[in-house]
C-alpha cells in the first residue's frame, strides 16, 4: 500500500470569517479592556434562541439546544462498562484527548466520579487504586474516580467505557495535561480510619488506564481541590481550591518539568498566591476591571493536616496549604472552582463559583465571577462577575474552545429565565454578557428510563433540570463540545455550527 | 493506473502517487480542502477535510488514469470530515469518465438522518435538519459496512476519470429566512426598476 496525504489542519474553521480574526486576539480581548458593570442579566446569543431538542441516542428532549445544533447522550449511569461493573454515577469534571491519528484516531474521555460513600456504588475496579479498605464504621467503601469513554473517529461512537481510577473520595474536576493524561482532583478533607488513611489529593490518570498507578501526588497538595491546570511554557501547575472563603490559589512548580505521563508524580514545590502590597487580600467580592499582581509564597507542607485558625474573627478549621500560606500574607478567593488554560492568548481562566454577596451581604455567597490569569505576569483580573442568577448561576467548571471562546457550566440549583427552568452551559460574549448555550431539561418517567434502554435500578424518574452542568471540554478539532449532566449522570457530544458565534 | 496531468492542474494543489503495479495514481485538487489519499489494490479511499467555503458550497477534486494491471472494478470509501463551522445540507460524488455499479454504506455523525440517491454518474446525499456538523463516512472506513464500487470497464490503459466531491450547507431558518427577504426585496426592486422604465 503507498499513502499519501496532503496535511490535514484538522481544526474548525470559521473564525475568521464569522469574527474578522477577533477571536484570535483573545476570547475576551474586549473584556480586558472595557470597564463594564457586573452582569444583571442575559446577553443576546450568537446561536439564538434554545428549544427542546431530540438526543440522537435516546430519543428523548434531554436539553434545550439553539436550531441547528444536535447531541448525542453517552455513558449513563448504570450503562455497564468494559470489565462487567455498572457505570458509577455523579458525572464530573471531564477532558478530552485525541490518541492515534486518521482513520485509526481514538477520542478519549476522561471523566470523574464525584462520589464519596455512596450505598451500592463500591469501589471503582481500575488498575490504578488508592484506597481500597472500607471506610472507618460505615462500611461503605469510597466510590470516587474516574472512568474513560472510548469514543472511535468523529466523536459519534462509544466504543468502551473503561474504568480508570478508584479509592478516591469526590473527584470534582482536574485539569487535562499537555502530553494527553488527566489530573483528577479529591475535593476533601477526608481520613479514612481504617489506615489511617488520607484523602485530598491529585492523581494523574491515563488515557490507557493500565498505566494509571493510583498513587495520589502528594506534593501537589493535600485541600479540597477543584481543578488544575498546567502552562504548557513552563510546566508550571496552578490549582484552584474549594473551600468557601478559606480557598487559596497554588501553583505548583514540578521537579521535572518533562511533559510526560508520571513527571508531576517525581514531585516538587507548591506555592499560593498573594497579591502584591496587600497582606492576605480577600478576593470574595470582585468586580469587573479588578487587577491583582501576584507572588507566590511556599507551601513548606504540601500534605500537612487540616488546622484551626482564626479567620474573620472566628475560629476556622481549613486546609494545611491554606494556613501556611494564610500566615504569609496569602490570598483567598470565595471558592476556586473550574481553571482552564487558553492557548490562544496563553491566560490562564479560573471561576470563583459564589463570589459576591448574597441577599443579606454576605460576602463569599454570591452568584459568581470569572478571573483571566496571565503567568506570564502574574495578573490576574476580574473579567466578569454575576450579580443575578439570570446572568450567571454560581458557574462552576468552565472550557474555552480551541478558536478561544468560553464556555461556563452551571452549579446553582437551577434558573427560570426565558426558556423556562434548568441550568445552563452559558457562553460569555465580548461585551461581557452571557448567553444561553443549552439548557438542562432532563424530565424523565419510568417511561422515558425504559425506553431509553436504561437502569431503573440506577437512573429513577424525576425532574433533574436543576442538576449542574459540568466536565465541558471540546475536542482537539473545535467541533464536538462534551459535557456532564453531573446527575441522573450521562455525558453529552453536543455539535453545531459553530462558527456562527464565538465558540 | 497512472497520473494524467493536464495544464490547468499545474496551478493547483497537486499530489502524486506513484507506486507498485496496481497501485493508484492519483492527482487531487482540494480548493482550499485538504484530501489524503490512501491507495491498496483496487481500492481507492479518499479523506476530505472541509475547511474552506465559497458561497456556501465545498468541493474537491481526484483525477485517477487506469494503468495496467488494473481490475474493472475499483472499491471505493471515503471520509468527509467538516471543519466549515456549518452544517452540510447535502453532500455529493459525481464521476467523470467512470460509473458507480455498487452503492455503499454511508453513516452520517451528527445529523438526525439522511436521504440518499445513487445513480451511474453521481451520489447525493441529503441530511435531514439540521444538517451535519461534524462529518459522514462512506463506505467501510475501518468499522464495517459497503464499499462503494466504481467499474473502470469502459476505460483503456492510460484513460482519466474524475470524481468530484461537492458539499452545500446547510441553511439556517433565519438565514433562509433572509434569503427569502433579500428574494422579496430583489423582486420588489425589480419591479420597481421595470416601472421606472
Amino acid at each position: 500500500m503507498t499513502v499519501h496525504a496532503i496535511a490535514r489542519r484538522g481544526l474548525l474553521k470559521g473564525a475568521g470569517a464569522a469574527l474578522g480574526g477577533a477571536a484570535l486576539a483573545g476570547p475576551l480581548g474586549a473584556l480586558f479592556a472595557r470597564n463594564a458593570a457586573a452582569a444583571t442579566s442575559l446577553g443576546s446569543s450568537p446561536y439564538g434562541p434554545v428549544y427542546p431538542t431530540r438526543d440522537l441516542a435516546t430519543g428523548l428532549e434531554l436539553l434545550k439546544l439553539p436550531r441547528g445544533f444536535t447531541y448525542r447522550s453517552m455513558g449513563w449511569t448504570g450503562d455497564l462498562m468494559a470489565n462487567g461493573q455498572p457505570t458509577p454515577g455523579r458525572h464530573d469534571g471531564m477532558g478530552c484527548v485525541a490518541v492515534g491519528s486518521g482513520r485509526n484516531q481514538q477520542l478519549i474521555l476522561i471523566r470523574n466520579h464525584e462520589l464519596g460513600l455512596d450505598a451500592g456504588a463500591g469501589i471503582i475496579d481500575a488498575a490504578g487504586k488508592y484506597d481500597t479498605d472500607v471506610f472507618g464504621a460505615s462500611g461503605l467503601k469510597v466510590g470516587g474516580g474516574n472512568t474513560n469513554l472510548v469514543l472511535r473517529r468523529g466523536g459519534a461512537g462509544l466504543v468502551s467505557t473503561q474504568p480508570s481510577l478508584g479509592g478516591t473520595i469526590r473527584n470534582c474536576a482536574g485539569g487535562t495535561t499537555p502530553w494527553g493524561s488527566w489530573l483528577s482532583c479529591e475535593e476533601t478533607l477526608e481520613v479514612n480510619s481504617n489506615g489511617p488513611v488520607d484523602h485530598g489529593y491529585v492523581f494523574e490518570v491515563t488515557t490507557n488506564p493500565a498505566l494509571t498507578s493510583g498513587r495520589p501526588i502528594r506534593e501537589m497538595g493535600r485541600f479540597s481541590h477543584e481543578a488544575a491546570a498546567i502552562d504548557p511554557r513552563t510546566g508550571y501547575v496552578f490549582e484552584t481550591e474549594d473551600a468557601r472563603n478559606e480557598a487559596g490559589f497554588y501553583r505548583f512548580v514540578p521537579t521535572d518539568t518533562s511533559p510526560r505521563a508520571g513527571a508531576l508524580a517525581q514531585g516538587g514545590k507548591l506555592y499560593a498566591a498573594r497579591v502584591v502590597g496587600e497582606a492576605n487580600a480577600s478576593l470574595l467580592t470582585p468586580r469587573v476591571g479588578d487587577t491583582h499582581v501576584l507572588d507566590w509564597v511556599e507551601v513548606e507542607e504540601p500534605a500537612s493536616a487540616p488546622v484551626q485558625i482564626t479567620l474573620d474573627g472566628a475560629p476556622n478549621t481549613v486546609s494545611g496549604p491554606f494556613a501556611q500560606a494564610w500566615a504569609k500574607g496569602a490570598l483567598r478567593m470565595s471558592r476556586g472552582e473550574g481553571i482552564w488554560y487558553s492557548p490562544i492568548d496563553k491566560r490562564m481562566y479560573i471561576v470563583d463559583t459564589s463570589a459576591g454577596v448574597d441577599a443579606a451581604g454576605r460576602p463569599g455567597r454570591g452568584e459568581g465571577a470569572v478571573w483571566a490569569f496571565d503567568p506570564a505576569t502574574n495578573r490576574l483580573t476580574c473579567i466578569f462577575a454575576s450579580l443575578a442568577g439570570v446572568a450567571a448561576n454560581n458557574p462552576d467548571n468552565i472550557t474555552v474552545s480551541p478558536r478561544g471562546g468560553i464556555v461556563l457550566c452551571e452549579d446553582g440549583g437551577g434558573v427560570s429565565d426565558a426558556f423556562g427552568f434548568g441550568e445552563r452551559l452559558l457562553g460569555l460574549n465580548a461585551d461581557g454578557s452571557t448567553y444561553v448555550l443549552a439548557k438542562n431539561n432532563v424530565q424523565l418517567t419510568a417511561d422515558d428510563i425504559r425506553r431509553a434502554g436504561k437502569s431503573p435500578t440506577f437512573v429513577r424518574e424525576g425532574d433533574y433540570r436543576g442538576a449542574e452542568w459540568c466536565g465541558a471540554c471540546f475536542d482537539p478539532t473545535g467541533r464536538i463540545l462534551f459535557a456532564n449532566v453531573y446527575s441522573p449522570g450521562f455525558t453529552v457530544a453536543i455539535s453545531g455550527p459553530w462558527a456562527a458565534g464565538n465558540l | 493506473m497512472k497520473m494524467s496531468t493536464s495544464a490547468a492542474m499545474l496551478a493547483a494543489t497537486l499530489a502524486t502517487l506513484a507506486g507498485p503495479a496496481n497501485a493508484l495514481v492519483i492527482a487531487t485538487q482540494g480548493y482550499g480542502n485538504d484530501v489524503a489519499i490512501t491507495t491498496a489494490a483496487d481500492t481507492l479511499s479518499a479523506d476530505y477535510g472541509l475547511n474552506r467555503t465559497v458561497n456556501g458550497t465545498s468541493r474537491a477534486r481526484l483525477d485517477v488514469t487506469r494503468e495496467a494491471g488494473d481490475g474493472d472494478v475499483l472499491d471505493f470509501n471515503g471520509i468527509v470530515d467538516n471543519f466549515t463551522g456549518f452544517n452540510l445540507g447535502t453532500l455529493r460524488f459525481d464521476l467523470v469518465g467512470a460509473s458507480f455499479v455498487t452503492e455503499g454504506t454511508v453513516a452520517a455523525l451528527f445529523a438526525p438522518g439522511f436521504t440518499s440517491e445513487f445513480a451511474a454518474t453521481h451520489f447525493l446525499v441529503r441530511f435531514e435538519n439540521p444538517g451535519e456538523p461534524v462529518g459522514a463516512e462512506f463506505g467501510d472506513v475501518g468499522f464495517g459496512g459497503d464499499n462503494f464500487a466504481i467499474s473502470l470497464a469502459g476505460l483503456a490503459v492510460g484513460d482519466r476519470f474524475s470524481l468530484w466531491l461537492s458539499t452545500v450547507d446547510a441553511v439556517p431558518e433565519p438565514a433562509l429566512l433572509a434569503l427569502f427577504g433579500f428574494g422579496v426585496v430583489g423582486v420588489l426592486a425589480a419591479r420597481t426598476r421595470r416601472r421606472a422604465a
